[in-house]
């Protein structure tokens, strides 16, 4: 199982890594979703930017997160922060010349601290010291 | 082979509440630190080598989904500090003999590795 589950991971995480994200054929340009980026980077930004407001929100589900986010004015589905956040992780990846697979360096600042840390505090920051948003 | 000293960690803090809290709350360079420490003598490539066999098996494999961003896995991370979702998320769903074999199935892959590197 090993190798080949490892060669078939690491090939469908750069696939995916390598894309954009994908929106629904013959729709024309999906402007919700186009908005809900929007939303979901500007919430992380928040975070990165209020550490109090990100010590209150790391500790709490996916779910409950989500809701906050819309109170606060930023809404955003599961669906979209996983397409978002995916494709956001893949493409540093590629721009740091790495494999995005596990033992791409971003997982190693999980260690000790919340998934929604390591978003807000490691990821944002490194899209734009890379230029790519 | 460290992988298993990895395993071996990974039940001793599933096992003692305690030790899990003091591991949880540590950077990686304190875990392992203070792994050797407490006798458990891995390397950060050897945990990544175990937890990413676990979690590719456990998303394809336990809940038969791609692995890919909405894999229902990631969503057990939130909330939770990372040592804190792999003892409550990942290591439950196997038993003692089945993490051992992912242990060597992980030293055989890093062997593979540095002999193709060499």
């Amino acid at each position: 199982m090993s190798e080949r589950a490892l060669s078939e991971r690491e090939g469908s995480q750069r696939e995916r890594g390598a894309t954009t994200v994908v929106r629904p054929e013959g729709r024309g340009p999906d402007h919700r979703e186009e908005r809900a980026q929007g939303n979901l980077m500007a919430f992380l930004r928040t975070l990165g930017e209020r550490p109090d407001l990100l010590d209150e929100m790391k500790v709490r589900g996916k779910d409950e997160v989500i809701a906050a986010a819309a109170a606060l004015g930023f809404p955003f589905t599961a669906a979209e922060f996983d397409r978002l956040v995916w494709d956001l992780e893949g493409r540093l990846a590629d721009r740091r010349g790495e494999a995005f697979d596990a033992h791409f360096p971003l997982w190693r600042t999980l260690w000790g601290r919340h998934y929604l840390e390591v978003i807000a505090v490691d990821l944002l920051p490194s899209l734009t010291e890379t230029g790519l948003r | 082979m460290s992988e298993t000293a990895f395993v071996d960690f990974l039940r001793a803090v599933r096992d003692d509440e305690r030790l899990l809290d003091r591991y949880d709350r540590r950077n990686l360079a304190q875990l392992l630190f203070h792994a050797r420490n407490d006798g458990f003598d891995f390397t950060a490539e050897d945990a990544e080598e175990v937890i990413g066999k676990l979690e590719y098996d456990l998303v394809t494999e336990r809940d038969g989904e791609p692995f890919d961003g909405a894999s229902r896995l990631w969503r057990s991370m939130w909330g939770m500090r990372y040592l804190g979702y792999l003892v409550a998320s990942v290591v439950p769903r196997y038993t003692d003999a089945e993490l051992d074999g992912f242990a060597a199935d992980a030293a055989d892959a890093a062997d593979r590795a540095r002999v193709s590197v060499a």
